[in-house]
């Protein structure tokens, strides 16, 4: 009886918990269908009324196609760019004695460095050579994360998977790269969708990069155009919940379906 | 099918591979000659990619020993033009005097003189203090809260771990911007606060919180002064934790579920309380995990920008290394000194990630 007791007041303080924690996004939801002129008084809204006027506006008094744009050429560019190199280099140094693990935790550290400290020489070089403003600009820029991100997850999967297996192949006649294509590569096709999934949302969040070396809607992404509804004396809420919501739902929605691969990529991103 | 009968395979492979390479040289000399460096770029980089797997594709008989550097060639440059160049280019612009008007242009030699005045210039003193806290008191917080959040979690279902994957996944920026909504004086914060009868304080303002501290010694009033113990200060703690604290305590909570559980089934017959089994079994066995998640969210406090901006742009009274680097770039437009900065910055992280190989993966490693 007293176990039972327990039991329902531990689930009870999990849903207060986990209530804490989705609250903030309800509120975001809401607040995004609702009224404008509600959200002039008060900068949140629990409204029954729902309109999508605010997403209207976003879309149409904004360019926002060409944020959209961006944002998808951006993402998925850097995304495909780094899983290419990525899968490659991380087969080399899984099957190989090459550089050690010197040259893999030098990939790792590169992930760990300030975004904003790798942006002034960025900046300045990319001033230099004209690259600002352009979407291969920051897809290159992006790669800082991306690739050193690939390169360790698939470098992880790949010394998973036992070399018998590969050297079968290769009695049976397959050269080694035939093999990694069309042993280990199938083999490991979750893993390798789970790290370009992370790839896509780091991509598709990234804000300070996206800030400093784009300027115009020629490149701008998504999360960098939020600027414009944030002044220092005003703030449209309507517009700017708007935005927000359309930045967060894709990727929520990903992070739904693919639940189980991101728990298990998130414990292994850091410590493997 | 007839198809490839005449020719062989690999033969059309080549030919296709050859016309797509030139097809990016055209377009690569177009770009050339109208000097656009963006698509100079865009199309040297197809047209190498095109070559290399031609390459890769078409030289079946290569050795290992040559596959090994041929494989991981490509990424390796491309991770050095994007890091240690960058650093290389910083660490040489930090000795020069550039600003906005002279960034293309010739850079004046100035020595030490940029680091001179960024270690003499108060300001910067401020906002290393202003990171160190806020990393001191995010980290802490997040400890805590997430120990105790692992701790209940491990005794519940695990839907409920599972729904703490989603504020990690949000972009920071609108993480940010719904704090701030959050946290105006008509956000939710305050309107909850005045139902419930509590004061309501301007939290996106530099007051310092000092309700806690008016029955203590006038001497820990004056300290929460130095010490930047403002509303604005926890307002952008706020978003951090929100985001970040799930991330600890799925990370410990992994952690309490990998521990044998025949120990703590030995302590509970032998009529240890829970407490006990707390504080005398699980702590000291998460030691190591815990340790490894605290590096892991000091690496990634120096990386807090979106929080801060949103909420108070380059706000001095918050100014974190971070922010006091965009400003030099943005702002005032002191190239020289922003590196000089970024270099100081990338030091510390490299400092800190070198204890991360040291303590961590070179023990991992080693199993």
């Amino acid at each position: 009886m007293n176990r039972r007791v327990t039991k329902i007041l531990l689930n009870l303080a999990a849903i207060l918990v986990v209530g804490i924690w989705v609250f903030p996004l309800y509120l975001m939801f809401s607040s995004a269908f609702a009224p404008g002129e509600l959200l002039s008084r008060s900068a949140f809204v629990l409204s029954p009324r729902l309109t999508i006027e605010n997403f209207l506006f976003v879309v149409q008094q904004f360019p926002f196609i060409y944020y959209l744009r961006n944002s998808l050429t951006v993402t998925f560019g850097s995304t495909i760019l780094s899983l290419i190199l990525g899968c490659l280099a991380g087969y080399s140094l899984a099957r190989f004695r090459i550089g050690g693990n010197t040259l893999a935790f030098w990939f790792l550290s590169t992930r760990m460095l300030p975004p904003a400290a790798i942006v002034v020489p960025f900046f300045m070089i990319y001033m230099r050579v004209g690259l600002t403003d352009t979407l291969v600009g920051l897809i290159i820029a992006y790669m800082v994360f991306n690739l050193s991100f690939v390169i360790w997850m698939t470098r992880s999967f790949f010394a998973e998977i036992p070399v018998q297996l590969e050297e079968a192949a290769m009695v049976d006649g397959c050269s080694r790269l035939e093999a990694f294509f069309r042993i280990i590569l199938p083999l490991t096709k979750n893993g390798i969708a789970a790290t370009a999934v992370f790839c896509i949302i780091f991509s598709w969040n990234e804000f300070l990069f996206a800030l400093i070396l784009t300027s115009s809607k020629q490149a701008q992404t998504l999360p960098a155009s939020v600027n414009t509804f944030i002044t220092k004396y005003w703030t449209s809420w309507g517009p700017l919940y708007a935005e927000s919501t359309i930045i967060v739902i894709p990727i929520l929605i990903v992070s739904i379906f693919l639940q189980r691969y991101l728990v298990r990529g998130l414990a292994s991103t850091t410590l493997k | 099918m007839s198809f490839g009968d005449g020719l062989p395979r690999r033969r059309i492979a080549q030919f296709i591979f050859l016309a797509l390479f030139g097809f990016f040289f055209l377009l690569l000399l177009q770009e050339l000659r109208n000097n656009n460096t963006g698509g100079i770029v865009t199309y040297s980089l197809f047209a190498f990619l095109v070559i290399y797997f031609f390459f890769l594709i078409t030289r079946v008989d290569m050795t290992d020993n040559s596959l090994k550097f041929f494989l991981i060639i490509p990424a390796t440059v491309l991770l050095f033009l994007v890091s240690i160049f960058p650093f290389i280019y910083a660490v040489v612009a930090s000795f020069f005097k550039i600003g906005g008007a002279n960034l293309r242009r010739a850079w004046p030699f100035v020595g030490f003189s940029n680091y001179v005045s960024l270690f003499t210039d108060p300001l910067f003193w401020d906002v290393l203090a202003r990171t160190i806290e806020y990393l001191l008191v995010a980290v802490t917080l997040e400890l805590v809260i997430g120990l105790l959040m692992a701790l209940l979690l491990n005794k519940v279902r695990g839907m409920f771990s599972n729904i703490f994957v989603i504020p990690m996944m949000v972009a920071p920026i609108a993480v940010a911007l719904l704090w701030k909504a959050m946290l105006t004086e008509q956000g939710f914060i305050n309107a909850f606060l005045h139902s419930v009868g509590l004061p309501e304080p301007v939290w996106l303002s530099y007051r310092e919180v000092i309700y806690p501290f008016l029955s203590l010694p006038p001497f820990y009033l004056e300290l929460a002064r130095k010490l930047n113990m403002t509303y604005g200060f926890f307002a952008i703690l706020i978003p951090d934790i929100w985001q970040w604290t799930p991330l600890v305590a799925l990370f410990i909570l992994t952690g309490i579920k990998s521990l044998p559980p025949d120990i703590i089934e030995a302590a509970e017959v032998e009529g240890a309380s829970s407490r006990q089994i707390l504080s005398h079994i699980i702590l000291p066995l998460l030691r190591p995990v815990i340790g490894v998640i605290i590096l892991i969210r000091v690496i990634d406090v120096f990386k807090v920008y979106e929080y801060i901006w949103a909420t108070f742009r380059e706000g001095i009274g918050v100014r974190t290394l971070n922010v006091q680097l965009t400003v030099l770039l943005f702002r005032t437009h002191e190239f020289g000194k922003a590196s000089a900065l970024a270099v100081l910055t990338l030091l510390i992280v490299s400092a800190l990630t070198m204890v991360f190989y040291r303590t961590v993966y070179a023990r991992t490693e080693k199993l």
